[in-house]
């Protein structure tokens, strides 16, 4: 073997190996697939290497293979994000990308900062996957999406380089408008020149592709977009960093996202109020900051090439044929409602068919309701916490986008039920069961038992009782070293954080739950609970269930007013091991009639613990006040 | 440039290298080496690409990243990375017609099934090289903005 080979065949060999141990660890198909392929050329590039420039050829393939093998890891199901993928298929739908001919890969990434998307990641090793007809497109969501609730509708613009990669408008379009705005630069027998003509075609071709993507953004979440980009822009139009070859400058996009924003703000006196006033707000949240601190680039040549490309770009984006579900009116008073109470926005509620709240309305919605201060007014968490106010918004912020991501999460399984199971569903259907009082009024208030998403309420609900489901959260016990579970509070330094007995784990809809005999673990309904404040309720097990040896709850109370997913202690008390699906019917709840006034704030107004749960939750116990009237009482006796 | 025009970039590169050192194979005739009709096509393409006195539609078409075909745009790549080579070529006193002139034939001797002069294939096999090294040592630069890429 010559040396060039040897050298060569480490190379291959160590990256095989880095593609074996991801085929093991369970990929999407589509992803061992794509393995399989480059397997196969990197072994047969093995016996094609003979001198220098061979491996100089094999090294560029290698590295370009490494970087996308990198991501697929990264894109492994533990690591991806778990709720996000309903929402790129509805933006998907709405660009009119074919679905069936592409594949999605989610990264969920802890070292982003940004929003990124790979469209299409095998075309870059097209010399390699000749014949693999199957797109793989890569979005990588930065961890910052499960903490602001406007960046989550940025995913327009990553979905629009998709769009992009599909449309062929580019093709006369694009150049007649070059050739037109740059005809005295065409000395292309220059070198120097021709470098520096491609170089700015390239940075104009980039400059167009973000604006219209911009655009697109738009069309699909409309002002939450425009005000997610200028949340983004804000740290910069004072000092806006130096000018990028691939993006127009910060303070550009700011001022077309401020006018954009303001388009939606209406002056009719038809339009929506509170809609109005949300926009309104969002508009005075960003107009402080266009007097003195924005800088504008100090630069004619890159002004020019923006104004150029974005003058293109809207052109282009004219042209696309992207059409929002409905108008922003009717998006939000489907939406607003559900988020007033506090509730995931699955559906509107109603005693007939439920209309099912798709994930681009509820995170345009939840957007403005936050960002405009809607809350303020109308929402019955915020109207009633004893919190503190900055406890409250925080509070509030975190539970909208919980319930934000767990409705978009369950909105396939919910939309496939909705259209199987409450077709023509009526209220005459259900009268004389539980489903009664979802619209439930008492002395003139609404005080309804909501139970949401609504999958099959005939098969649900009984005049006693309403069966739930199990639901994608868990947390499992974990073996550690520790000697004993101390829920006491410590002093800080000898403390146990009850995390570290914990395992997080999410499985999907239809997935299965291996419980093994004598195993406890938590888990959740799948359905989001809302008491009415004159009932309490107990979380029970189903009979079936339990004649296979499983108990759901321990802790069966629930208070009256609690809002959220109830957790579910399950333990299996056979003595074989029992498979259990998530979406299966598992607990039924039965209510209970308390003597209360509608005044009662009920839950919430109380020291409540837990928030609007959508997940298992940890164990609060250390929060108990009674730690310290234990601690009180023995210093006083010592003393 | 964001990360998406980074990999494509990369992409191209490595497209571009892969098609110019398959054509080496052939021209020193190693066992098994072939050049199929769309790499000689792509070959052509990037020398139409850099002889061109005026801008063509695929020299802004391939301009965009994520649009088209990527095998197709790696020509713009090519043809960057036989200018370069060309002009490392043209330092050290030689003339560039000769090598892009040799270029041209070798892929018309390949078209039409016809033997190719020793004196095209030694010229086209210095050109190849020559951008092949070019176009690797472009790898580097890309690195950093990787690690950091300024995108979304």
């Amino acid at each position: 073997m010559n040396i060039f080979r040897e050298i060569a065949d480490s190379f291959i060999d160590a990256e095989l190996e880095v593609i074996n141990s991801l085929v093991l660890q369970d990929p999407q198909p589509c992803v061992k697939e794509v393995c399989g392929i480059i397997k196969i050329y990197l072994e047969n590039e093995k016996s094609n290497i003979f001198d220098d420039t061979d491996l100089i050829s094999i090294k560029k393939q290698l590295s370009l293979i490494s970087e996308i093998i990198d991501l697929f890891i990264m894109a492994l199901p533990n690591e991806s994000s778990w709720w996000v993928m309903p929402l790129v298929k509805e933006c998907y739908e709405l660009c009119n990308l074919d679905f069936t001919q592409r594949k999605i890969l989610i990264i969920h990434s802890q070292d982003s900062s940004y929003y990124k998307v790979i469209p299409d990641i095998t075309s870059n090793i097209s010399n390699i996957v000749y014949d693999n007809n199957t797109k793989i497109d890569i979005f990588i969501i930065p961890i910052v999406a499960c903490y602001d609730v406007s960046s989550i509708s940025i995913l327009g613009h990553e979905v629009g380089h998709i769009a992009l990669n599909s449309i062929d408008i580019f093709d006369k379009f694009v150049t007649d408008e070059f050739v037109n705005q740059y005809p005295d630069n065409l000395d292309l027998l220059d070198y120097e020149k021709r470098k520096e003509l491609k170089e700015l075609r390239q940075k104009i071709a980039l400059y167009i592709a973000e604006y219209v993507c911009d655009h697109i953004g738009y069309k699909l979440f409309g002002p939450a977009f425009a005000y997610a980009l200028l949340k983004e822009f804000c740290p910069y139009i004072s000092q806006p960093k130096s000018n990028s070859d691939s993006h127009p400058s910060q303070v550009s996009r700011f001022l077309n996202s401020y006018k954009k924003l303001k388009d939606y703000f209406s002056e009719s006196e038809q339009a929506n109020k509170g809609l109005n006033i949300c926009i309104k707000n969002m508009i005075d949240n960003i107009s402080p900051l266009l007097g003195n601190t924005l800088k504008p680039l100090d630069d004619e040549h890159q002004d020019k090439i923006e104004q150029f490309s974005s003058e293109v770009a809207g052109k282009i984006s004219d042209m696309l044929t992207i059409t929002p579900s409905k108008p922003l009116e009717e998006i939000w008073k489907l939406v607003e409602p559900e988020i007033n109470a506090f509730r995931p926005p699955f559906e509107k509620v109603s005693e007939n068919q439920p209309e099912i709240i798709s994930p681009i309305e509820a995170v345009t919605a939840t957007s403005i309701y936050y960002h405009g201060k809607h809350y303020t007014e109308h929402n019955d968490f915020y109207k009633v916490s004893l919190n503190h106010n900055n406890n409250k918004i925080s509070t509030l912020h975190n539970k909208l986008i919980d319930h934000l991501k767990y409705a978009i999460s369950l909105y396939d399984f919910a939309k496939a039920s909705n259209k199987k199971c409450c077709q023509s569903l009526s209220a005459e259907d259900l009268t004389t069961t539980l489903w009664s009082m979802r619209t439930r009024d008492t002395g003139g208030s609404p005080n309804p038992l909501v139970i949401t998403p609504s999958i099959d309420p005939k098969s649900q609900y009984s005049p006693n009782s309403v069966d739930l489901r199990l639901g994608t959260s868990f947390l499992l016990n974990k073996l550690t070293n520790y000697t004993h579970v101390t829920p006491t509070k410590g002093d800080g330094s000898n403390e146990i954080p009850l995390e570290k007995f914990y395992i997080k784990k999410h499985i999907q809809v239809g997935d299965d739950f291996i419980l093994h005999p004598h195993h406890f673990i938590l888990a959740t309904t799948l359905e989001y609970i809302c008491l009415p404040y004159d009932y309490y309720a107990l979380v029970l097990g189903r009979s079936s269930w339990g004649r296979l040896g499983l108990t759901i709850a321990t802790a069966t109370t629930v208070h009256a007013g609690f809002r959220g997913c109830l957790t579910l202690e399950l333990r299996n008390l056979g003595e074989t091991p029992l498979l259990l699906k998530v979406g299966l019917r598992i607990a039924q709840l039965c209510l209970i009639s308390v003597q209360a006034d509608k005044t009662s704030a009920g839950y919430y107004a109380s020291s409540g613990k837990y928030i609007g749960p959508v997940s298992a939750e940890i164990p609060k116990i250390r929060t108990d006040c009674d730690w310290d009237i234990l601690d009180n009482y023995q210093k006083n006796i010592a003393g | 440039m964001s990360y998406m025009s980074l990999i494509e970039s990369n992409a191209r590169n490595a497209v571009a290298m892969l098609v110019l050192n398959k054509l080496r194979h052939k021209l020193l005739k190693r066992e098994g080496a072939s050049v199929a009709e769309p790499e000689i096509a792509l070959i052509d393409k990037s020398i139409e690409i850099y002889q061109s006195t005026t801008l063509t539609k695929d020299m802004i078409i391939y301009s965009f990243y994520s649009v088209g075909n990527i095998a197709k745009s790696s020509a713009l790549e090519l043809s960057d990375a036989i200018d370069t080579a060309l002009n490392s070529l043209a330092a050290m006193k030689k003339d560039k017609v000769d090598f892009i002139n040799s270029l041209k034939n070798v892929l018309d001797c390949l078209r039409s099934d016809q033997p190719v002069t020793e004196k095209d294939k030694e010229l086209s096999l210095d050109l190849i090289r020559h951008a092949m090294y070019t176009i690797s040592s472009g790898d580097s630069a890309n690195k950093d903005s990787i690690i950091n890429p300024i995108t979304f």
